[in-house]
């Protein structure tokens, strides 16, 4: 599995600079961040440092008064839904993705493709629509089909069964995968929804189509099991989580409101640094430090033996480390077989949890990015999907 | 559909030395008898064969199935001024699956081994001519006295290349209840290839297995049945001799209430039951 960087705020340098040291790597471009031109020329500077770009049309919701997004020349000015049924409003919206693609030296088309409330009969038309016209008009990339499904449905196994089912049929060589987290939340505490993602996931992996998970963090490492192609991750929470409300005028960073965390790979966990004071006081800082595989040097500072809130380790080097320690744990998340590959899951996960147990006694938290509660909705998922597909996953690996 | 003369069938049809009714249902009639170039045969006899029907003998006349009855002739009459079709059939001794277990009991490992063998065979074939039977249940299998199987009766079977002939806005497709998958008796039709079929294998060898159905018993209608199928896991099989409990498993595997739960083809799913044999103990069982 790879780590696709999710383009957000900030994150114009740190892909740069990340894809050079990696020297191969996708970015996928935001039209909500970027103007067309910042999009040609970080385009063809991520080409030049060995990366691949894609472009998140973000057609989420086609009605968004996002100033940015709808200065794009591809959005559809007076949009009424029946343009998305076929006719030349729906040629033109392709074709001038098409071009944005292109100018923005794009080696994936991601198909636009709207928020579903729920996954019933008129959204899948709709798919089917713009996929048939894509697939007319696209002729020099990969298609990859959005598949963008609010919280709620997901947690709907039937409209899960319904999307793998349609995706049959759907000639694309691989859905970009966007999900609504739950309540915006950041990790998701819902094991439902986790396994039902992960249900479609390996149910469309099996149709040997690629699988490419949007706005995802660290807790979909666990994606792996269903093998999974790539999670896309970036600098703010709002890159790694889905949120509809991302794409509307209101939603703008405050950058200012905005702590320092440390993600700690082997807990799962991030700190704010004032923790990991107390980590450092109570001989704990070690056992938080990313191990040698992580090749992650941006947060060494914390380790230096200076009291962790007294050092200058800066937002950059927090995202950069996220970033760089997420990219290994993908990298080394899938085994060479179904069983190792959960196994190897539930061992970080057992891992984990013995340390944050620790941790917890002796006063370390996370805080609302501890991972210690989340640790069972993982496994629950791990099960589930064993369950589902275990037997079938055991033998097409 | 009024009885068919039997006068009239020895004066339009050649052949036959003996005929011996057997039943007759809609606008087909269906004979024993023995015919002077195929022995042993049962002769259909249908009045104004509708596409189904017809259908039904394309199969049988374009498509070499394993482990099905063999299809002699074909031969079309006018009967009372009506279009009408004599199908001669090999005739298959032995009794039905449904018929073998109330009698029998429950089937021995090896036998149930050599009946979802069979049934994953013609799957196979099946799914190479892209044709789902659609109605693969213990009457429909005959068990030979060989002790072979042979599946019969292809009258709902579905050309997945050709038009479907169940109207789109029809509730529920053809199907026979605690065998049909879901997406079967919910018309889904989009759904349904192969793995329609697989569904079906896994309750008939669960059946087979256990000696009861996974979803029928105590049910008090069909519809009871149906719901089931949609909503309940069966009871997993304690099967002497599966100690690896794969055998079990894989039948549970068929029986999955979604198609992308099951095998995704049928070549697969035998492939891997193969596999799953080498590790059963049948010599003790």
């Amino acid at each position: 599995m790879e780590l696709y960087l999710q383009f957000g705020y900030g994150m114009m340098e740190h892909s740069r600079h990340l894809i050079r040291n990696w020297g191969t790597g996708h970015v996928i471009l935001s039209p909500r961040d970027l103007t067309r031109e910042q999009m040609q020329r970080l385009g063809q500077e991520i080409i030049d440092v060995g990366g691949n770009i894609l472009v998140d049309p973000q057609l989420y919701d086609p009605n968004s008064n996002h100033h940015r997004l709808r200065d794009h020349e591809y959005w559809p000015s007076n949009f009424n839904i029946d343009m998305l049924t076929g006719g030349p409003g729906l040629s033109e919206l392709i074709r001038s993705l098409e071009n944005l693609n292109t100018d923005s030296h794009a080696t994936k088309f991601i198909i636009p493709g709207i928020y579903a409330t729920r996954v019933d009969d008129d959204w899948l038309a709709i798919q089917d629509s713009i996929i048939s016209e894509s697939k007319a008009i696209v002729k020099d990339m990969p298609l990859l089909a959005t598949v963008c499904l609010s919280s709620e449905s997901i947690r709907f196994e039937e409209q899960i069964e319904t999307i793998v089912n349609a995706a049959e049929n759907w000639d694309v060589s691989g859905l970009y995968i966007v999900p609504e987290h739950p309540r915006t939340s950041y990790l998701v505490d819902d094991p439902m929804w986790l396994s039902n993602l992960m249900l479609l996931c390996s149910g469309i992996k099996l149709q040997r189509k690629t699988v490419i998970i949007g706005y995802a963090n660290h807790q979909m490492l666990c994606l792996s099991a269903a093998k999974v192609d790539a999670i896309s991750a970036g600098t703010w929470l709002n890159v790694r989580s889905f949120s509809t409300a991302k794409f509307q005028e209101t939603d703008e960073e405050d950058i200012s409101r905005r702590a320092k965390w440390y993600y700690s790979p082997s807990v799962l966990s991030e700190f704010k640094i004032p923790f990991l004071d107390i980590a450092n006081s109570r001989g704990l800082l070690d056992s938080l430090k990313p191990d040698s595989s992580m090749e992650s040097n941006y947060a060494s500072i914390l380790f230096s033996g200076a009291q962790p809130t007294t050092t200058s380790y800066s937002e950059q080097q927090s995202h950069r480390h996220y970033l760089q320690c997420l990219h290994q744990q993908c990298i080394s998340s899938v085994k060479l077989s179904f069983d190792e590959t959960v196994n190897a899951n539930i061992e970080i996960l057992n891992h984990a949890e013995n340390l944050i147990s620790e941790l917890h006694r002796r006063g370390v938290r996370g805080q609302d990015r501890d991972f210690f509660n989340i640790i069972d909705v993982n496994r629950a998922a791990l099960i589930s999907l064993n369950e589902a597909r275990g037997f079938i996953l055991k033998r097409i690996w | 559909m009024k009885h068919i003369d039997l006068n009239t069938i020895i004066e339009k049809i050649d052949g036959f030395s003996s005929l011996e009714f057997i039943e007759q249902g809609g606008q087909k009639a269906v004979y024993r008898g023995k015919h002077e170039s195929f022995g042993d045969v049962v002769a259909k006899f249908i009045i104004q064969p509708n596409e189904r029907i017809r259908r039904e003998i394309e199969i049988a006349v374009n498509y070499e199935i394993p482990n099905t009855a063999r299809l002699f002739s074909t031969q079309d009459f006018e009967y009372e001024g009506l279009n009408a079709i004599c199908v001669i059939e090999e005739y298959v001794s032995g009794i039905n699956l449904r018929k073998e277990i109330r009698k029998n009991g429950p089937l021995t490992l090896k036998k149930a081994i050599c009946l979802i063998e069979t049934l994953l065979e013609t799957a196979v074939s099946l799914e190479s001519y892209k044709l789902v039977h659609r109605d693969i249940k213990p009457e429909n299998i005959m068990v030979c006295p060989d002790e072979s199987f042979k599946l019969l009766d292809f009258g709902i079977a579905r050309f997945l290349l050709k038009s479907s002939l169940t109207p789109n806005d029809t509730r529920y497709g053809p199907y026979s209840a605690g065998y049909a998958a879901p997406e079967q008796f919910r018309n889904y039709k989009k759904e349904i290839d192969i793995r329609t079929d697989l569904f079906a294998i896994g309750i008939v060898a669960y059946e087979a297995i256990a000696g009861n159905h996974p979803f029928a018993n105590g049910a008090s209608d069909s519809l009871e049945v149906q719901r089931r199928t949609e909503t309940i896991i069966p009871v997993s099989l304690l099967i002497d001799g599966d100690k690896k409990r794969e055998l079990d498993e894989f039948i549970a595997i068929l029986m999955s209430k979604f198609p992308s739960r099951r095998p995704p083809t049928a070549a697969h799913a035998l492939e891997w039951f193969r596999a799953i044999c080498l590790s059963l103990d049948i010599g003790k069982v």
